[in-house]
């Protein structure tokens, strides 16, 4: 399909392009050095070179907190609120997260398909942008680059003075459309290299983790880590979350809620009469390691990690995900050599 | 033969902490008329020895819920004097805003909630409920939009959470701002009119007593004085707050957790009623005309119109808040980094009025930011002395009336203080020795 | 409702915030009025009651009569709910109990510290049997009438037990550490809705340590990211003084 240029001076036209077809959501500056996703209201704050943010766009299909029903106890009744298709555009997502809500799409579409999930995710269209690896990111060793187009209606491929606009799909076009750009004939600049690696690929990962169950690692790891949880929340590929009821002060109204949770957590791991199913911080980081090397990916082929990074970057105490499976890596190796 | 009195009050209640009212008189002569202060010392100066400067108003707002934010403000400011930290103009402004809004919500608490239910004779805000609903629901949203100054600009109005030492973590939108605004005008003025009009048909119950005291509160040249300026005697006038050891002289006394103070008399009084005395010229002319209503004059030496005082000032509270928003949305809100760059060390003090009186903290850095010295003067304790003055004129006067009747009186003197108990025993005036 | 339940408001060492707190409640308070009746809050109104269905009880003990009164307080209370930090962990009152007793009560009262009794700060759960906590400096309204709510129903409340930082990555907050701060929410229990990193603070751990906390680890955090192993322990007392000393 079509290449166009889009020159920087016009990003925020094009994005008022947008605005006028449909909600559009793009990254923002948060706090003093962070970027999250946020509806836009002026297109001159949308910020489209960014490391990371905070979490994925999977927030808006799988809100943290998302009330499942109302009931009401003097009437005996409750009723479900309404889901609707976002219908919006998402701008400026990194090619990592577009993977990871194609992964959330597998997971929600398994079993008992997952209703708001999926009726949330019709209609949004996703225009992608390059990213320039920091220390963190290691999608490259996941299979996803950091110009990987998968998942994507639009994609903007960084160049000299601005982007090449790529439209992927019928709907990209579609946004396209009425904004008249020149078209982009030059090539597309070589991508910037990782400076994270994986160091073997996931064929591979699936002896290595059999062999790692019992590894030191996951007693070294787990003696610097506070069960915080973050590397769950952050997780663009996590969907664990926990049910609460609660009532109003009326004592007549309530509702059950949703919200994110996440397996480094003790509590959830307990379960009614008090047990706690795994009890040891160790276990608990094997577990996630293992969510996204090994259980899903073992039926899909797949890591069921992106690479975006998050889960390090984000860890006060600097657990790496990537230093963890390169020392399982290092250790099978050692043994089979 | 002449009266005999045996008056014990204990745990008195609707106010905030611990104290004791004892009465006694033996043959028409009183040999004891006093508040006794039996709250538990909490030793904060055990807290804070060695604490980082960051960590100085975290610990010492802690003093007191009610006046956590007043603890705050003084605290920041003798960090910053101590440190040579300069705050911008910015932060003045919202500084005087969470001033405001902490004024207006203990004053309403207090006069509303607290007070009223003495006025119109039941034993708490409760049956007012029932009997009174229109002022209970306009004190609830008096004092609900008071603190959403507070929770819009620091995060929380007890223990505010944003403000710090050199600045503000985070700022608010001006969008809030402008909210605040409208709600302050739209909703608390008119609020504050009809609370006063409550207060003008129960001026009848207010106690006839008058006893010549003096009054100390802040002063300063061009508003009433809240956030800043000098120390103010009706006695002796204005000197600079670097002399606020000499205006305020604690002193132990064998009945109270709390020190007491004395200035030029046996006794003086801080509170709504020492800075009506002091500033009632700085006050705009609406709350001026609420004072003319409920009969609050200059020179006013009856300790029972302190709530009365704190109706009028809370009209210029609010109005004052008014013009500091119009200021700070007509500049718009610059995003600012708090200034946390230490440029000496040493000693600096912090004299802020807070609702209950005029409160100072005094701390001493050394080289690395931490506390060697804290010192801090609590409105209440200032007024202990004053309170104990006023009990033995009292007492001679109501005598005939009975005992159940003496300690109901007594009980609203003291409640007329709106005393803060917790503040008064924070037992922190310690050199460390290292 | 026929018999509302009969509450209680009970204060010890503390600066009565969390009661002030409850003063505060001016959407809810007429709805809480619907389903209690208040019978006894020294700070709110007169009276003393002999019997009570709810407790609430703000503050540390530090006074041999403050034990007596919490004795008092549980023998006339079918449920007892420890009230805020304080009543919770001792609060910032336990920061006292680091430095030997004797020597704090001369540094303050000199050679007059033989007339004001004192205790090492103790939480209420230290003293008595504790049936509810609420925690937090100041306790969060949200979480009061979540536990109100409970408690009217006749449910046991949920308590937090997951770190601050949960609920910062809900809310999609910058990391306080990315600010180049430090922060305690990796051990602090959440329940406030991550109050003070959501305005730019850093968490105080004012909500007492999650169950079986890795303090070891938060130290090493903490001096990674540039404080003294002294300051660090300095910066987890704060609220936590008594836990990290294994009274609870």
């Amino acid at each position: 399909m079509a290449r166009f240029y889009l020159e920087n001076g016009k990003v925020a036209a094009f994005i008022g392009h947008l605005q006028q077809q449909k909600t559009v959501y793009a990254p923002h500056r948060k706090g003093r050095n962070a970027f999250a996703f946020a509806p836009v209201d002026r297109p001159q704050d949308v910020v489209l070179d960014y490391p990371r943010t905070v979490s994925s766009i999977k927030r808006y299909f799988l809100p943290p907190r998302e009330e499942l029903l109302s009931f009401n106890l003097v009437e005996n009744t409750c009723e479900q609120p309404v889901v609707a298709p976002l219908d919006a555009v998402f701008l400026g997502v990194h090619s990592y997260d577009v993977h990871a809500v194609l992964k959330l799409d597998h997971n929600f579409v398994s079993g008992n398909p997952e209703r708001n999930y999926l009726t949330r995710r019709q209609g949004a269209l996703i225009v992608g942008v390059g990213f320039t690896p920091d220390r963190f990111h290691f999608s490259g060793s996941v299979g996803v680059p950091a110009g990987d187009t998968t998942g994507c209606d639009l994609f903007l491929h960084p160049c000299e003075g601005g982007y090449a606009l790529e439209a992927l799909t019928p709907d990209g076009e579609g946004l396209v459309a009425g904004f008249p750009l020149p078209a982009h004939t030059a090539g597309l600049p070589a991508a910037a290299p990782f400076h994270q690696h994986i160091y073997v690929p996931q064929a591979k990962l699936k002896d290595v983790l059999a062999h790692g169950y019992d590894s030191e690692v996951w007693e070294e790891e787990a003696e610097k880590c506070t069960s915080c949880g973050t590397c769950n929340l952050v997780c663009p590929t996590c969907y664990c979350f926990d049910v609460e009821d609660a009532v109003d002060i009326t004592v007549t109204r309530g509702s059950r809620e949703r919200r994110w949770d996440g397996c480094l957590l003790r509590s959830f791991t307990e379960v009614a009469g008090g047990e706690v199913f795994r009890e040891e911080p160790a276990a608990r980081q094997r577990h996630r390691v293992f969510r996204k090397f090994k259980y899903i990916s073992d039926e899909t082929g797949e890591p069921w990690c992106v690479g975006c990074g998050r889960c390090t970057a984000s860890c006060t105490a600097g657990i790496s995900i990537v230093s963890i499976v390169n020392r399982l890596v290092n250790d099978h190796d050692a043994v089979k050599a | 033969m002449g009266t005999n009195l045996d008056i014990k009050v204990h745990h008195l209640t609707r106010v905030e902490g611990h104290g004791d009212i004892v009465v006694n008189m033996r043959d028409g002569v009183l040999e004891k008329a006093r508040l006794e202060i039996v709250e538990a010392p909490r030793y904060f100066e055990a807290m804070l020895k060695g604490r980082n400067f960051h960590e100085a108003a975290i610990i010492t707002s802690r003093i007191c819920g009610i006046c956590s934010l007043g603890h705050q403000m003084t605290s920041f400011k003798a960090t910053e004097q101590a440190l040579g930290l300069e705050v911008s103009e910015q932060t003045v402004l919202l500084r005087k805003l969470l001033v405001h809004g902490a004024t207006i919500q203990s004053n309403v608490l207090h006069a509303l909630f607290l007070a009223a239910p003495d006025f119109l004779k039941v034993g708490s805000v409760f049956p007012l409920v029932g009997t009174h609903p229109e002022v209970v629901k306009a004190a609830l949203r008096m004092k609900r939009l008071a603190n959403d100054i507070g929770e819009v600009i620091s995060g929380r109005a007890v223990h505010p959470i944003s403000c710090v030492p050199g600045g503000f973590t985070q700022l608010p939108s001006a969008k809030s701002l402008a909210v605040l605004r409208e709600r302050l005008e739209q909703q608390m003025l008119p609020d504050l009119v009809f609370a006063a009009d409550v207060v003008a048909t129960l001026a009848g119950e207010i106690p006839d007593f008058t006893r010549e005291t003096e009054f100390i509160s802040l002063r300063s040249d061009d508003d009433y004085a809240l956030y800043d300026g000098d120390i103010c005697s009706t006695d002796t006038g204005r000197v600079p707050d670097r002399e606020y050891r000499r205006m305020s002289n604690e002193f132990i006394v064998p009945h109270s957790t709390s020190k007491h103070c004395k200035v030029n008399r046996s006794s003086y009084m801080v509170g709504a009623l020492a800075r009506w005395n002091n500033n009632h010229d700085r006050l705009c002319p609406e709350a001026l005309g609420v004072a003319a209503k409920l009969g609050l004059k200059p020179g006013c030496h009856n300790p029972f119109m302190n709530t009365v005082a704190q109706v009028v000032e809370s009209v210029h509270c609010c109005l004052d808040a008014m013009a500091v928003l119009d200021r700070l949305l007509a500049a718009g809100i610059r995003d600012e980094v708090p200034n946390q760059d230490p440029t000496r060390h040493g000693t600096g003090i912090g004299a802020t009025e807070v609702p209950r009186g005029i409160l100072y903290h005094e701390y001493t850095y050394d080289r690395q930011g931490r506390i060697t010295a804290a010192n801090c003067i609590i409105p209440t304790g200032q007024n202990l002395a004053n309170i104990d003055d006023d009990m033995v004129k009292l007492v001679p006067e109501v005598v005939d009336r009975g005992e159940a009747a003496i300690a109901h009186l007594l009980e609203m003197l003291v409640r007329a203080y709106d005393p803060c108990i917790s503040c008064s025993v924070h037992m922190l005036d310690v050199k460390f020795t290292r | 409702m026929a018999n509302k339940p009969r509450v209680g408001i009970f204060d010890f060492t503390g600066c009565e915030g969390c009661e002030l707190n409850q003063l505060n409640f001016e959407d809810q308070l007429l709805d809480i009025l619907e389903h209690v009746e208040i019978v006894e809050w020294r700070e709110a109104m007169d009276g003393r009651a002999e019997s009570l269905d709810i407790a609430f009880v703000e503050g540390a003990l530090s006074t041999p009569d403050c034990i007596k009164r919490i004795h008092e307080i549980r023998r006339k209370s079918k449920v007892l709910v420890a009230l805020g930090a304080c009543a919770v962990q001792g609060g910032i009152n336990a920061l006292k109990n680091i430095r030997p007793i004797e020597q704090v009560r001369e540094e303050v009262y000199g050679q007059d510290k033989y007339l004001f009794p004192t205790l090492p700060a103790l939480p209420l759960s230290a003293v008595v049997k504790v049936d509810v906590n609420i925690r937090g400096c100041p306790m969060t309204q949200l979480e009061f009438l979540k536990v109100f709510t409970a408690l009217v129903m006749g449910k046991a409340p949920v308590e937090p037990g997951n770190a601050v930082c949960t609920e910062c990555k809900l809310k999609d907050n910058e990391c306080v550490y990315e600010k180049g701060m430090i922060c305690l929410g990796p051990v602090t229990r959440a329940g406030c809705d991550a109050q003070c990193p959501t305005f730019g603070q850093y968490c105080t751990g004012c909500r007492g340590l999650v169950p079986e906390p890795n303090v070891e680890a938060m130290e090493e955090i903490l001096v990674a990211h540039g404080l003294s192993m002294d300051d660090a322990r300095k910066k987890l007392q704060m609220f936590n003084a008594n836990q990290l000393e294994g009274v609870s």
